[in-house]
Protein backbone atom coordinates (compact mmCIF):
# COMPACT_ATOMS: atom_id res chain seq x y z
CA UNK A 1 0.00 0.00 0.00
CA UNK A 2 1.22 3.56 -0.24
CA UNK A 3 3.56 5.36 2.05
CA UNK A 4 0.18 7.37 4.15
CA UNK A 5 -1.20 4.15 5.04
CA UNK A 6 -0.59 3.67 8.98
CA UNK A 7 1.07 -0.10 9.70
CA UNK A 8 -0.26 0.44 12.80
CA UNK A 9 -3.95 0.86 11.89
CA UNK A 10 -4.16 -1.51 9.13
CA UNK A 11 -4.91 -4.81 10.35
CA UNK A 12 -8.69 -4.79 10.10
CA UNK A 13 -9.69 -5.27 14.08
CA UNK A 14 -7.63 -2.41 14.78
CA UNK A 15 -9.28 -0.40 11.96
CA UNK A 16 -12.58 -1.60 13.61
CA UNK A 17 -11.30 -0.86 17.04
CA UNK A 18 -10.40 2.80 15.59
CA UNK A 19 -13.59 2.81 13.75
CA UNK A 20 -15.78 3.08 16.79
CA UNK A 21 -13.06 4.75 18.94
CA UNK A 22 -13.70 7.74 16.75
CA UNK A 23 -17.30 7.90 17.34
CA UNK A 24 -17.19 7.38 20.94
CA UNK A 25 -15.33 9.57 24.06
CA UNK A 26 -15.18 6.19 25.58
CA UNK A 27 -15.97 2.19 25.63
CA UNK A 28 -15.71 -0.68 27.73
CA UNK A 29 -14.08 -3.69 26.56
CA UNK A 30 -16.27 -6.11 26.83
CA UNK A 31 -18.46 -3.49 24.72
CA UNK A 32 -16.01 -3.44 22.34
CA UNK A 33 -15.44 -6.88 21.68
CA UNK A 34 -19.22 -7.62 20.86
CA UNK A 35 -19.03 -4.48 18.00
CA UNK A 36 -15.95 -6.01 16.90
CA UNK A 37 -17.06 -9.48 17.07
CA UNK A 38 -13.71 -10.52 17.98
CA UNK A 39 -12.58 -12.96 21.11
CA UNK A 40 -11.11 -11.54 24.25
CA UNK A 41 -7.68 -12.19 23.53
CA UNK A 42 -7.54 -10.84 20.49
CA UNK A 43 -8.95 -7.37 21.69
CA UNK A 44 -6.39 -7.54 24.21
CA UNK A 45 -3.55 -7.86 22.17
CA UNK A 46 -4.82 -5.18 19.11
CA UNK A 47 -5.27 -2.70 22.04
CA UNK A 48 -1.98 -3.23 23.59
CA UNK A 49 -0.25 -2.64 20.28
CA UNK A 50 -2.23 0.76 19.83
CA UNK A 51 -1.38 1.36 23.52
CA UNK A 52 1.80 0.88 22.58
CA UNK A 53 1.96 3.37 19.63
CA UNK A 54 0.40 5.99 22.06
CA UNK A 55 -2.99 5.98 20.09
CA UNK A 56 -5.17 4.33 22.72
CA UNK A 57 -5.74 4.99 26.63
CA UNK A 58 -6.53 2.66 28.73
CA UNK A 59 -8.37 3.16 31.89
CA UNK A 60 -9.40 0.89 34.59
CA UNK A 61 -12.53 1.28 37.09
CA UNK A 62 -14.65 -0.77 39.23
CA UNK A 63 -18.17 -1.74 38.49
CA UNK A 64 -20.34 -4.17 39.96
CA UNK A 65 -17.61 -5.26 42.15
CA UNK A 66 -15.17 -6.16 38.87
CA UNK A 67 -12.66 -4.42 37.29
CA UNK A 68 -13.61 -3.14 33.99
CA UNK A 69 -11.28 -1.36 31.49
CA UNK A 70 -12.52 1.38 29.18
CA UNK A 71 -10.33 2.49 26.04
CA UNK A 72 -10.69 5.84 24.75
CA UNK A 73 -8.62 7.63 21.99
CA UNK A 74 -5.27 9.59 22.29
CA UNK A 75 -5.26 13.00 20.42
CA UNK A 76 -2.36 11.24 18.26
CA UNK A 77 -4.24 8.36 17.54
CA UNK A 78 -7.41 10.22 16.33
CA UNK A 79 -4.80 12.12 14.36
CA UNK A 80 -3.95 9.09 13.08
CA UNK A 81 -7.08 7.34 11.81
CA UNK A 82 -8.03 10.62 9.90
CA UNK A 83 -5.15 10.29 7.96
CA UNK A 84 -5.06 6.48 7.47
CA UNK A 85 -9.05 7.24 6.41
CA UNK A 86 -7.86 9.68 3.94
CA UNK A 87 -5.35 7.90 2.20
CA UNK A 88 -7.43 4.98 2.08
CA UNK A 89 -10.38 7.23 0.15
CA UNK A 90 -7.78 8.85 -2.15
CA UNK A 91 -6.71 4.78 -3.02
CA UNK A 92 -10.46 3.85 -3.73
CA UNK A 93 -10.84 7.65 -5.57
CA UNK A 94 -7.75 7.34 -7.49
CA UNK A 95 -9.23 3.76 -8.95
CA UNK A 96 -12.41 5.25 -9.32
CA UNK A 97 -10.76 8.46 -11.24
CA UNK A 98 -8.91 5.64 -13.62
CA UNK A 99 -12.19 3.67 -14.64
CA UNK A 100 -13.12 7.14 -15.66
CA UNK B 1 -5.54 -8.58 -3.46
CA UNK B 2 -4.23 -5.40 -5.02
CA UNK B 3 -3.52 -2.16 -2.81
CA UNK B 4 -7.53 -1.04 -4.09
CA UNK B 5 -9.10 -3.77 -3.07
CA UNK B 6 -7.29 -3.39 0.25
CA UNK B 7 -8.87 0.16 0.68
CA UNK B 8 -12.15 -1.09 -0.73
CA UNK B 9 -12.53 -4.10 2.32
CA UNK B 10 -11.43 -1.53 4.79
CA UNK B 11 -13.79 0.96 3.64
CA UNK B 12 -16.28 -1.80 4.06
CA UNK B 13 -15.25 -3.26 7.32
CA UNK B 14 -15.24 0.88 8.94
CA UNK B 15 -19.08 1.00 7.27
CA UNK B 16 -19.93 -2.31 9.36
CA UNK B 17 -18.51 -1.23 12.06
CA UNK B 18 -20.27 1.88 12.37
CA UNK B 19 -23.40 0.28 11.59
CA UNK B 20 -23.23 -2.23 14.45
CA UNK B 21 -22.31 0.85 16.91
CA UNK B 22 -25.23 2.59 15.70
CA UNK B 23 -27.58 -0.30 16.96
CA UNK B 24 -26.61 0.51 20.00
CA UNK B 25 -27.40 3.70 19.95
CA UNK B 26 -30.97 3.75 21.21
CA UNK B 27 -32.01 5.83 24.52
CA UNK B 28 -35.34 5.44 25.88
CA UNK B 29 -38.06 7.91 26.24
CA UNK B 30 -37.05 9.32 29.92
CA UNK B 31 -33.11 9.82 28.80
CA UNK B 32 -34.01 12.09 26.35
CA UNK B 33 -36.53 14.01 28.50
CA UNK B 34 -33.65 14.53 31.09
CA UNK B 35 -31.64 17.43 29.28
CA UNK B 36 -35.25 19.00 28.51
CA UNK B 37 -35.88 18.90 32.66
CA UNK B 38 -32.15 19.89 33.21
CA UNK B 39 -32.54 23.04 31.22
CA UNK B 40 -36.06 23.50 32.53
CA UNK B 41 -34.91 23.04 36.16
CA UNK B 42 -32.21 25.79 35.23
CA UNK B 43 -34.65 28.12 33.91
CA UNK B 44 -37.12 27.54 37.06
CA UNK B 45 -33.88 28.57 39.18
CA UNK B 46 -33.84 31.98 37.49
CA UNK B 47 -36.97 32.56 39.30
CA UNK B 48 -35.95 32.06 42.66
CA UNK B 49 -33.23 34.00 45.07
CA UNK B 50 -29.53 33.40 44.54
CA UNK B 51 -28.78 30.71 46.97
CA UNK B 52 -32.03 28.85 45.63
CA UNK B 53 -30.30 29.23 41.69
CA UNK B 54 -27.14 27.87 42.74
CA UNK B 55 -28.35 25.16 44.75
CA UNK B 56 -30.24 23.93 41.80
CA UNK B 57 -27.65 24.34 39.05
CA UNK B 58 -25.15 21.88 41.59
CA UNK B 59 -28.39 19.93 41.42
CA UNK B 60 -28.08 19.99 37.57
CA UNK B 61 -24.31 19.33 37.32
CA UNK B 62 -24.96 16.51 39.45
CA UNK B 63 -27.55 14.57 38.36
CA UNK B 64 -25.49 15.36 34.69
CA UNK B 65 -22.28 13.46 35.85
CA UNK B 66 -25.04 10.71 37.56
CA UNK B 67 -26.57 10.40 33.98
CA UNK B 68 -22.64 10.14 32.32
CA UNK B 69 -22.77 7.33 35.30
CA UNK B 70 -25.49 5.52 34.10
CA UNK B 71 -24.65 6.31 30.34
CA UNK B 72 -21.35 4.25 30.69
CA UNK B 73 -22.99 1.63 33.26
CA UNK B 74 -25.90 1.05 30.82
CA UNK B 75 -24.44 1.35 27.24
CA UNK B 76 -20.56 0.11 28.33
CA UNK B 77 -20.12 3.21 25.75
CA UNK B 78 -20.31 6.77 26.19
CA UNK B 79 -20.91 9.60 23.70
CA UNK B 80 -21.08 13.46 24.61
CA UNK B 81 -23.36 15.42 22.40
CA UNK B 82 -20.40 17.05 20.95
CA UNK B 83 -19.27 13.69 18.78
CA UNK B 84 -19.90 13.60 15.08
CA UNK B 85 -20.13 15.94 12.74
CA UNK B 86 -23.87 17.33 12.45
CA UNK B 87 -24.79 15.86 15.67
CA UNK B 88 -22.69 18.61 17.21
CA UNK B 89 -24.46 21.53 15.45
CA UNK B 90 -27.58 19.83 17.02
CA UNK B 91 -26.31 19.62 20.50
CA UNK B 92 -24.58 23.93 20.41
CA UNK B 93 -27.92 24.91 18.40
CA UNK B 94 -30.06 23.38 21.47
CA UNK B 95 -27.11 25.01 24.69
CA UNK B 96 -27.31 28.49 22.50
CA UNK B 97 -31.19 28.31 22.62
CA UNK B 98 -31.01 26.83 26.04
CA UNK B 99 -29.08 29.88 27.34
CA UNK B 100 -31.05 32.35 25.93
CA UNK B 101 -33.74 31.26 27.16
CA UNK B 102 -32.52 31.30 30.70
CA UNK B 103 -30.71 34.52 30.39
CA UNK B 104 -34.26 35.87 29.04
CA UNK B 105 -36.02 34.80 31.98
CA UNK B 106 -33.76 36.56 34.30
CA UNK B 107 -33.17 39.76 32.65
CA UNK B 108 -36.07 40.09 30.36
CA UNK B 109 -39.16 39.07 32.36
CA UNK B 110 -39.99 41.33 34.79
CA UNK B 111 -40.16 39.60 38.32
CA UNK B 112 -41.54 37.77 40.51
CA UNK B 113 -41.25 36.10 36.86
CA UNK B 114 -43.27 32.81 38.00
CA UNK B 115 -46.54 34.98 38.03
CA UNK B 116 -46.11 36.13 34.02
CA UNK B 117 -47.67 33.62 31.60
CA UNK B 118 -44.61 33.62 28.89
CA UNK B 119 -42.63 32.10 31.92
CA UNK B 120 -44.69 29.12 31.84
CA UNK B 121 -45.04 29.11 28.29
CA UNK B 122 -41.04 29.79 27.68
CA UNK B 123 -40.44 26.81 30.30
CA UNK B 124 -42.66 24.30 28.48
CA UNK B 125 -41.19 25.04 25.37
CA UNK B 126 -37.66 24.55 27.22
CA UNK B 127 -38.86 20.95 28.56
CA UNK B 128 -40.25 20.16 25.28
CA UNK B 129 -37.61 21.58 23.00
CA UNK B 130 -34.58 19.60 24.76
CA UNK B 131 -36.34 16.43 24.86
CA UNK B 132 -37.10 16.88 21.06
CA UNK B 133 -33.38 17.99 20.27
CA UNK B 134 -32.02 15.23 22.31
CA UNK B 135 -34.10 12.51 19.97
CA UNK B 136 -32.72 14.82 17.00
CA UNK B 137 -29.13 14.42 18.15
CA UNK B 138 -29.84 10.40 18.31
CA UNK B 139 -31.18 10.30 14.58
CA UNK B 140 -28.48 12.75 13.29
CA UNK B 141 -25.76 10.43 14.97
CA UNK B 142 -27.52 7.30 13.84
CA UNK B 143 -27.57 8.54 10.80
CA UNK B 144 -24.03 9.59 10.48
CA UNK B 145 -23.10 6.11 11.41
CA UNK B 146 -25.18 4.48 8.84
CA UNK B 147 -23.23 7.12 6.16
CA UNK B 148 -26.32 8.59 5.21
CA UNK B 149 -26.80 12.23 5.21
CA UNK B 150 -29.71 13.18 7.74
Amino acid sequence: MIGAIDTVLHAPARLQIAAVLARVDEVEFATLRDIIEVSDSVLSKHLSALGEAGYVTLRKAAQDGRQRTWAAFTPKGARAFRAHLAALQALVDSAQAALG
Amino acid sequence: MTQIDEARAAMADIRATEQRLSQRMQWPFWRHLLPGMAFGALMFGQTLDHAASILIAFGVTIAGVLIMNRDRERDGLFVSGFAGNRARWVSIVLLVMAVGGILYVRYGIAAPQAQQPVFWVLLAVTVAGGTAFSYLWQHVYQRELRGKEP
